[in-house]
């Protein structure tokens, strides 16, 4: 059984015991623990099943590589699925629960599928479930999710908060242990910005576990002098719980800074996102230990060997009472020669070596632990639980020679360099032969826009297995990093560090090596995927040659893990299926992140009313207050109507409608575009602009105006108008602004940059008002200040004066047919006008309008809306909108494409009026049906609805649309089609639908 | 406009005792920076600054654009004066004081609260005082400068000035302190 030890637990405060809860059953465990540590503690080795089998699985590791122990963690707005056990700090309260079994942990139904194990091989679901293929999506895609991932998604809103951070510094460190810490000091001294992050809460990476000494003392005291020297810098800035997660171009770097995850409800935001610009990047990652490939080494009790001693000395949990160490390097006597310290039993060595190791077998074998040489593990025996290892020739098929009772196997089969954020943007790797490790190859590293590298790594991420290497490559590597970003560097003495000498290792990818199909079938690559031996050795042998299909064949490194245990291991197998190098075959890809970060750190400050910005009118609030239902134009949102009591939105709408066109309507206009464009070539520069002429508009007259892109498309409109000489003010669509704004910039800067034209956007200077309907004119002339007769302010004029006392200028313009004046005043005193045309506007009928209102009485008078009759493919000549393109300018933006064969033709959709014989609103998108189906075999097209709407005033369904030669087609009948019903038949008619001859406006 | 304020780790506050010009004319002629000097006397700052002189401020946008802050109460005449100082030259002045609105940010870690929403590096060596920059606050854009060591000036356009306001609100979150965690 695993258990408390009453030495060691270097990183625990026994001062401070914690309660939690593991499947509902309350544990305790220390401050400092992880949960994994303190879960053994409490004797939970069974932390849960496996992906695919159900296997009941143990903890593996003790850091981010591990596969197995996957949590619940958290409750309802604080649930998280699938967080490792290993780095999850255990804190007061904490709730976590096992993941993917039925009915429970300890008895799952799932586990049935391990029985069915050889009839689930490699590439099963794409061999089950290839046939028929109408099975896909209603049957085998439901019964795949349903088994699909390990944890739950979660179902409430996230109760934490999140945030972004931009740093920027010279030098990035990612890993703080001993080679992270020498860098960043080698790097610091020569007065560049530095940042230091490391992903667990401890520095010192693993020198303290593994008894390293630095410069005399012990790496713990080496550490602590170490962070103090940094501490005391102002140019270092170190952050522990924050992994560097991802390598960019330009020397952009992520980390995860995981604040409050061990602090719930403190009121600290939970992860901030470090968004990080450096010159240099420094990788001092480490190295993972792989496990090594026997029958059962996937039995709860098999770890890794530097896990185990990691739980023994920093946590002071033993994993076992007895364990066998099973290794084919020296390091791993580490493990026996701990436990032995710790008092626990270690009944067998098994060495796969013929030869074995050197100084720490020797230390192991003078202290009484018998270690047995070129031996191998046949089969772990146990199923819950590990209860013994057979044990065998490494060199043959796998002949017990002996059982010896256990319960902790601890593996070592080598390390592998942490090479993954140094090749997430193009690092390339080298396969060291001699320590069966790919390693960065410092002449290929990821390069930036200079053509030089811009990431450098040291320390045991580079392959440097020893702590004195560890820590010259480190000074030479952090100066070095200095140097490329502009520190100053001066020579200074590297400390000294001192560990036992050890043997090479020798490669071992299956124990023992010649392994029959059981044993293979048995002996697992991929904990968390479950990927055996033997399903690699399948997908070599059924053709898939490279790595990346394999991997994808199998499933190998697919998993939450992204294959940090299985990687290696598993492309040896590969390469030894297809007879090939190790380096021949190659690595799959490293991406971004190296372990899963939160989605809501990403998001950041992105969230609820932050999500996205949105843009208010000064009368946002005057709006919201009366009821408006709010429509997205753009980023603003407009009222799209105001209902009143139990009104519905259409019956408001409706209301509206008549409203205006028999009294008195407002609206706010303030999102309109408006853009200032003055200087002597204004005028000239407008005709470029516009389709039509603006430089002869007088001043205090304004015009419409069409814009179209340089290939002919129809791309916005609005009144101009006239302000003096060398000024025009442009109104632009409401969504339109910024993007004309832009449009008349770019023109200006790039291709008439010698044009005396300057542009200012005002739009949110002015609030907006539009007064609509028969008794605008009594509105305005009973608030006083200006006079707004037809005499002096006629239709399309202009005029600046005061309205109520409030500065203002008054355009007589009209998109509803209604007399009707837009008029404009400072935004700050957008609402104090508004309010005030609204009470004094009572005695005549007043009500606020929104955009659906709008709409309709555009339609009724057949005025086009840019985004629903234009689509970015049509031309204002479809639109019967000649009459706005001058024939007299030598150019304007858009002229030559418009005499493209395909733009100047009779052929096209053109706009018409539609209405439907039974009075019907046609549906928006209709399709116009015409005779015959094209080559693809659909029906034939003639044309399609572009808006349509019930009238209030004509008391029936209008529309308008792009009809095929429609215009010389009035009064026929089409028909447009209807979702689940029979086509409707409409009449192509004139697309002003009301007041025709314009009399209403005209007064 | 109502005031805002936000007491946080940093105290946000909504600033709306000042009127705001946009000047569009090229920086480089003589003439146009002698009119400028003789109206505002001030000089035209440099790129990536703003000029002060008692409540009169000129910032930096662009070779071709300058903001002119002054103080409310002086408004329109400043901006009748600036076009008669630049009359028969060729430029384009705009009013946009009810366009844009202005937080203040005070306190020891403005600048880490700044640091949380723009993407520029807004530390005091590389944006020191008089500093003037056009960036992006989380969605939006907009501009800050450095009035002194703790007190920096945000701009941003009035539509989106509740955003902003949420946003720098959010990131001065007592709590969420940057420096303390180490």
């Amino acid at each position: 059984m695993s258990t408390r030890l009453a030495s060691h637990g270097r990183l625990i405060n026994r001062a401070k015991a914690l309660s939690f809860t593991f499947n509902g059953k309350v544990m305790s465990g220390f401050e400092g623990d992880t949960l994994a540590a303190s879960l053994l503690a409490n004797d939970q080795m069974l932390m849960g099943r496996s992906f695919k089998y159900h296997r009941p699985r143990g903890v593996l590791a003790s850091g981010g590589e591990e596969p197995n122990a996957l949590i619940n963690l958290g409750v309802e707005s604080g649930f998280e699925p699938n967080a490792r056990a290993t780095t999850t700090e255990t804190f007061a309260g904490l709730t976590a629960a096992s993941q993917n079994h039925f009915p429970s942990l300890e008895f799952d139904l799932g586990a049935i599928n391990s029985k069915l194990s050889r009839f689930l091989p490699a590439g099963f679901y794409y061999k089950m479930f290839i046939h028929p293929r109408s099975f896909w999506k209603h049957i085998y895609e439901p019964i795949i999710r349903h088994s699909a991932g390990l944890g739950k998604a979660p179902k409430a809103r996230d109760q934490d908060s999140y945030e972004h951070y931009y740093h920027h510094c010279e030098v990035m460190v990612v890993g703080g242990g001993i080679a992270g810490l020498q860098a960043a000091c080698s790097a610091a001294a020569t007065g560049v910005r530095v940042l230091l992050v490391e992903q667990t809460a401890h520095w010192g990476g693993r020198a303290p576990v593994d008894g390293v000494m630095i410069d005399g003392m012990a790496a713990e005291d080496w550490v602590a002098q170490t962070l103090a020297e940094l501490a005391a810098r102002d140019n270092v800035v170190m952050r522990n719980r924050t992994q560097g997660s991802g390598v960019y171009d330009h020397g952009y770097a992520l980390a995860y800074e995981r604040i409050a995850d061990h602090t719930p409800g403190d009121g600290r935001p939970r992860h901030r996102l470090w968004r990080v610009r450096c010159k240099q990047i420094m990788t001092t990652t480490g190295a993972i230990e792989r496990p090594l490939s026997f029958a059962g080494n996937d039995i709860p009790g098999v770890m890794l060997a530097s896990a185990v001693r990691d739980y023994v000395v920093n946590f002071a949990v033993s994993p076992g009472d007895r364990t066998v160490v099973v290794t084919n390097n020296d390091d791993a006597y580490r493990t026996a020669l701990c436990l032995q310290e710790a008092g626990l039993d270690v009944p067998l060595i098994v060495d796969a070596r013929p030869e074995g190791g050197g100084a720490l077998m020797e230390a192991a074998q003078a202290a009484g632990i018998r270690v047995a040489l070129g031996r191998g593990i046949a089969k772990v025996s146990g199923g819950k639980r590990v209860t013994g290892v057979q044990i065998c020739a490494q060199a043959g098929e796998g002949s017990v020679l002996e059982e010896v009772a256990c319960d902790v196997v601890a593996m070592s089969g080598g390390w592998s360099p942490v090479v993954h954020l140094w090749s997430h943007c193009g690092g390339k790797l080298i396969w060291d032969a001699d320590q069966a490790m790919f390693r960065p190859d410092a002449n290929q590293p990821p390069l930036g826009a200079d053509g030089a590298g811009f990431v450098k790594v040291a320390g045991l991420a580079n392959g440097h297995l020893r702590s004195a290497p560890v820590l010259e490559d480190a000074a030479e590597q952090g100066r070095a990093a200095a140097r490329a970003s502009g520190g100053k560097v001066k020579k200074a003495a590297v400390p000294v560090a001192e560990d036992a000498e050890e043997l090479a290792l020798s490669p071992v990818w299956l124990m023992p090596q010649g392994a029959s199909y059981a044993l293979r079938s048995k002996a697992w690559l991929d904990f968390q995927n479950d990927v055996k031996v033997s399903d690699v050795q399948l997908a070599a042998q059924e053709g898939f040659e490279s790595v990346e299909h394999a991997k994808r064949y199998t499933t190998l490194g697919m998993a939450t893990d992204q294959g940090k245990l299985s990687n290696i291991n598993g492309l040896a197998i590969l390469s030894k299926s297809l007879n090939a190098q190790i380096p021949d075959v190659g690595t799959t890809t490293f991406r971004p992140p190296y372990t899963p970060i939160s989605m809501a750190s990403l998001a950041g400050e992105a969230r609820g009313e932050l999500f996205q910005p949105v843009r208010k009118t000064p009368m946002h609030a005057w709006h919201d207050s009366h009821g408006a239902d709010w429509e997205p134009v753009g980023d603003w949102r407009r009222p799209y109507a105001y209902p009143r009591g139990t009104e519905t939105v259409a019956q408001a709408v409706e209301r509206e409608v008549i409203n205006t066109r028999e009294k008195l309507g407002l609206l706010d206009a303030s999102t309109l575009g408006k853009i200032i464009v003055k200087g002597p070539d204004a005028g000239k520069f407008l005709d470029m602009m516009y389709t039509n002429t603006m430089s002869n508009l007088r001043p205090g007259r304004c015009r419409y105006g069409l814009m179209c892109s340089e290939n002919g498309f129809l791309s916005d409109d609005g009144v101009v108008a006239r302000i003096d000489e060398q000024t025009w003010l442009c109104h632009t669509t409401s969504g339109g602004a910024d993007r004309i704004h832009a449009h008349m910039e770019e023109w200006l800067q790039t291709e008439w940059w010698d044009w005396k034209v300057w542009v200012v956007n005002v739009t949110e200077q002015l609030a907006q008002v539009a007064v609509v309907g028969p008794n605008a004119r009594k509105l305005l002339e009973k608030l006083a200040g200006m006079d707004v007769s037809a005499e002096r302010l006629p239709f399309m004029a202009w005029a600046d004066g005061t309205i109520g006392g409030i500065d203002c200028r008054a355009y007589r313009i009209s998109f509803s047919g209604e007399l009707s004046y837009e008029i404009a005043v400072p935004a700050n005193q957008g609402l104090a006008f508004w309010e005030m045309l609204m009470n004094a506007g009572a005695e005549f009928g007043a009500m606020p309008y929104g955009t659906e209102c709008l709409h309709i009485m555009r339609a009724e008078k057949g005025f086009i809306m840019i985004g629903d009759e234009t689509d970015g493919t049509v031309i204002p000549q479809d639109l019967g909108l000649s009459w706005a393109i001058s024939k007299k300018k030598d150019d304007f933006l858009g002229k030559r494409a418009q005499q493209r064969s395909f733009m100047d033709n009779p052929e096209r959709w053109q706009l018409v009026g539609l209405e439907t014989l039974d009075g019907s609103v046609l549906e928006d998108g209709a399709y116009a049906i015409a005779e015959g189906t094209n080559a693809n075999g659909q029906g034939n097209t003639q044309g399609r609805v572009t808006s349509t709407y019930y009238s209030p005033n004509l008391g029936k369904g209008i529309a308008m649309g792009l009809v095929h030669k429609g215009p010389e087609r009035m009064g026929e009948v089409i028909s447009f089609t209807k979702i689940g019903t029979s086509p409707v038949q409409a009449k192509i008619v004139s697309p002003v639908f009301y007041d025709p001859e314009g009399e209403k406006a005209n007064v | 406009m109502s005031e805002r304020e936000f007491q946080g780790y940093v105290t946000i506050r909504q600033k709306t005792d000042h009127s705001m010009f946009t000047l569009r004319a090229s920086l480089a002629s003589s003439k146009v920076k002698a009119a400028l000097e003789t109206c505002l006397n001030i000089a035209v700052p440099q790129r990536g600054t703003y000029a002060q002189t008692g409540g009169t401020l000129l910032a930096w946008m662009s070779p071709d654009e300058l903001l002119i802050m002054v103080p409310r109460a002086s408004g329109g005449v400043a901006f009748a004066a600036l076009e008669q100082a630049l009359h028969g030259l060729h430029y384009l002045l705009a009013d946009v004081s009810d366009a844009r609105s202005t937080f203040t940010i005070e306190g020891g870690s403005a600048r880490e609260v700044v640091a949380k929403l723009a993407p520029m590096d807004v530390l005091a060596a590389q944006f020191p005082v008089g500093g003037f920059a056009r960036t992006r606050f989380a969605q939006v854009a907009g501009a800050i400068f450095v009035e002194q060591e703790d007190h920096l000036n945000l701009i941003c356009f009035r539509s989106v000035q509740d955003y902003v306001f949420g946003i720098l609100c959010g990131a001065a979150k007592p709590g969420s302190e940057v420096r303390a965690q180490s």
